[in-house]
């Protein structure tokens, strides 16, 4: 007899032991202590987080003759829709047992779909999960599973990127000590590569000031986050705890009458590109916020700034010499709901790293 | 449509031995060998595979057939298509 059940403490040991298989390429035999513990803080932290718990939508396991064969992690969510209380459900760490594939994975992701949630998603799911998904009825959101770059220093970032790849740290490190005079040079020959001036001012900010600042805004789009002081900090915390990421970066920005204009969060990563986790900006007024993102990146030494495209700042960020491309991940919804889809694919929606997978992952 | 279950199953066992590249000599693969827990069709697999069926038989398979023990072979998802053709044969001719 199989089933999908709610996950629970008791299950940690098990779901684990399939993570480690699944995800990290771990051993048939059962997880040292260590690996207990980091998985036991992980799961407690995340999915069995009673703070943060909806009462309604949880992370699922399938059961087959008392052994777990697959484990989707759920993060609820609170959003607004329109003003409105909607819930949204992040769906991640999707792991099903090698012996048990087949209509496991199915199961589960149409037993989570029938869930009491307004909203589904997942944001940084691979070709698999996304036929998976398209095939119990979510679909693809195209323009979010974008991804943009805009290099600071251009010949460090080369040299960043060209360090990842296995077989040439050896190159990157002599070309390496050019890089730098290239990157001094191209500023003073190639003004566009140098970001404009921030007009206004910007401050730093906190889970604390920050839903504050999301409750203020008249220019919500149509779906979006709804914190409340605990679960900004939540996932701003969780957002730090990325391995080879540093802090996370948030700052408010104000324009000339110190209005709130938007605000950005990010955090720089190993190799110093600076990664996105969220920009928010009033429309006309995207441009500054970051022109703000950028300069803050610049003296923070990264040699890049990324993100997940948000399709309201094709435009500026298109002015400011960033480069879209097609990342690994797509951004995947699921919804009953024909105007929350709408308004996903649209863009009328403030879903990013921060509310999606970016804070859920395995340290 | 008329089609017998050794045709339906001959049809599917083409596709998966294509799709999912099983060698010929594979003895361990038979119609009757338990298609997921042999590791031949993962859960995207299982996707193109309902798709398969779906789109040669013209059948439309709902979740208890996809989720059903028989849904797990060659020769017990050949059973599922021939019964839901049976019953499409049997709607149709109550309209007529």
């Amino acid at each position: 007899m199989s089933v999908v059940r709610p996950f629970a403490e008791t299950d940690i040991s098990q779901v684990a032991d399939l993570h480690r298989r699944v995800f990290l390429g771990g051993a048939p035999q059962a997880a040292s202590a260590a690996q207990l513990h980091a998985y036991r803080r992980y799961f407690s932290d995340v999915f069995l987080n009673p703070a943060l718990d909806s009462g309604a939508v949880g992370s699922l396991v399938y059961e087959s003759r008392d052994r777990i064969l697959g484990f989707l992690g759920v993060m609820p969510r609170r959003m607004r829709f329109k003003s409105k209380p909607a819930l949204m459900a992040v769906c991640t760490q999707f792991a099903v047992d090698p012996a048990g594939r087949g209509q496991v994975g199915l199961r589960l992701l149409k037993h989570c779909f029938a869930g009491p949630q307004d909203l589904t998603v997942s944001d940084e799911a691979g070709d698999g999960t996304r036929t998976i998904w398209e095939w119990c009825g979510g679909e693809t959101v195209l323009p979010m599973s974008m991804h943009w770059i805009r290099p600071l220093r251009p010949a460090q970032l080369a040299m960043a990127l060209l360090a990842e790849r296995a077989s040439l740290p050896r190159l990157a490190g002599m070309a390496a000590s050019l890089a730098r005079p290239v990157d001094a040079l191209l500023r003073t020959q190639v003004p566009a590569l140098r970001p404009s001036s921030p007009t206004g001012s910007r401050e730093e900010f906190d889970g604390s000031t920050f839903p504050a600042a999301l409750a203020g805004i008249a220019w919500a789009p149509a779906l979006g986050p709804d914190y409340d002081a605990r679960s900004a900090a939540w996932a701003i915390e969780r957002a730090g705890t990325r391995p080879g990421h540093g802090r996370v970066r948030a700052f408010v920005v104000r324009g000339g009458d110190a209005s709130i204009n938007g605000w950005f969060a990010y955090c720089i990563s190993g190799n110093r590109i600076g990664e996105v986790l969220q920009v928010a900006a009033r429309p006309p007024a995207a441009g500054q916020v970051l022109d703000h993102l950028l300069d803050d990146a610049m003296q923070q030494r990264a040699v890049a700034v990324s993100g997940r495209l948000a399709p309201s700042l094709v435009a500026p960020l298109s002015d400011r010499q960033a480069l879209f491309y097609r990342g690994n991940h797509w951004m995947l919804v699921h919804s009953a709901r024909p105007d929350l889809r709408y308004a996903v694919q649209r863009g009328d929606a403030l879903l990013t790293r921060l509310e999606g997978e970016w804070c859920l992952r395995f340290p | 449509m008329v089609t017998t279950q050794p045709e339906v199953a001959t049809a599917i066992e083409t596709f998966i031995r294509r799709q999912f590249r099983i060698n010929e000599s594979d003895a361990g693969f038979t119609r009757d060998a338990h298609l997921f827990e042999t590791g031949v069709v993962d859960s995207v697999g299982a996707v193109e595979l309902i798709t398969f069926v779906g789109a040669t038989f013209g059948v439309e398979l709902d979740d208890d057939d996809i989720f059903s023990e028989h849904f797990t072979t060659i020769n017990g998802i050949a059973e599922i298509v021939v019964a839901c053709e049976a019953k499409s044969d049997e709607r149709s001719a109550a309209v007529r």
